[in-house]
């Protein structure tokens, strides 16, 4: 009994070992933070249309199916390598897919659209990155599924 | 010489403007002072999330500023502190504090430091008893009282 307490500080030290070993082995970021908004409502927005030839959304019309909400930029050097992944999935209909403008001057946002491609149903615009607070988001834009 | 006076001068002027860098802007500051320094307190303790080890107050980041600017528009709306706390933590989780609250989830890392000294002071105290114990635990036999007397004879020879 007495010699077995003395095994207590090893396991404990290999369970620390352990622990933050796998994230180093895995590779993950350790940056990325889980979304706190996860299983809970959309939040609310009654932002404005991008522009007048396209339907703007709120909180209401994501209920009923599952929508992808993408926030995207023109500004945005990662949106344009993901830009090609919505086209992929607009193609694909199996979920529709919902774009918020963050931070962007409207013409660049369609000059941008238009040179590569418009892959979302409905677009609107957070002019002043308000909504992507309320939506949990982070420097840049980010994915947001329902 | 009056340019050695002038140069020294210039230099002594740097040493005399040294502020404290703040990443908060003039026209970020509320004119009221006591909410400003509201704002400055709770700033101090919302983690900016892009650059994670600096609080809103320090970064540059443009969240962190957009972090401030809504902190002081509550503050000025009339919202209380746990109010505004509230708020971040519903949209960005716990891990927008820098202060983790105390809560179930959090009771390892509150009370974990407790717990190791706990039991670090409980090994102490049986590794002390044990080495006590063998020092006195029976008296020397014949044969080792024999062998003690002769080394001790053997050392007062040399």
């Amino acid at each position: 009994m007495a010699k077995t307490i003395f095994v207590f500080p090893l396991l404990v030290f290999f369970g620390v070992i352990t622990y933050f070993t796998i994230p180093i082995v895995k590779k993950s970021d350790p940056k990325l933070i889980p979304s706190a908004l996860v299983d809970k409502d959309v939040p609310e927005n009654k932002l404005p249309p991008l522009f007048k030839n396209k339907r703007g959304f709120d909180h209401g019309d994501l209920v009923g199916g599952e929508t992808l909400v993408n926030f995207f930029s023109s500004w945005c050097g990662p949106c344009r390598v993901e830009h090609d992944i919505l086209m992929k999935i607009s193609e694909e209909k199996t979920v529709r897919l919902f774009g918020i403008n963050y931070k962007d001057q409207t013409q660049a946002a369609i000059r941008w659209l238009s040179e590569l491609g418009d892959p979302f149903e409905r677009i609107v615009a957070d002019r002043d990155g308000r909504a992507a607070i309320d939506w949990g988001g982070l420097w840049r834009p980010r994915n947001v599924s329902n | 010489m009056s340019r050695i006076k002038a140069l020294s001068l210039v230099v002594l002027s740097y040493l005399i403007y040294v502020q404290p860098i703040m990443a908060v802007q003039p026209n970020e500051r509320l004119a009221d002072p006591l909410l400003e320094e509201r704002a400055r307190m709770l700033s101090q303790n919302i983690r900016c999330l892009v650059c994670q080890n600096q609080s809103i107050d320090d970064s540059n980041a443009t969240l962190a500023k957009d972090l401030r600017v809504l902190v002081r528009e509550k503050l000025t709306a009339g919202a209380t502190n746990d109010e505004i706390f509230d708020f971040l933590v519903d949209r960005y989780g716990d891990f927008i504090l820098l202060n983790p609250p105390f809560k179930p989830s959090t009771y390892v890392l509150w009370y974990g430091p407790l717990i190791f000294l706990i039991v670090g002071l409980l090994m102490t105290v049986l590794i002390m008893n044990k080495s006590k114990r063998r020092v006195s635990e029976k008296p020397l036999s014949q044969a080792e009282r024999v062998s003690l007397s002769k080394l001790l004879e053997q050392k007062d020879k040399t």
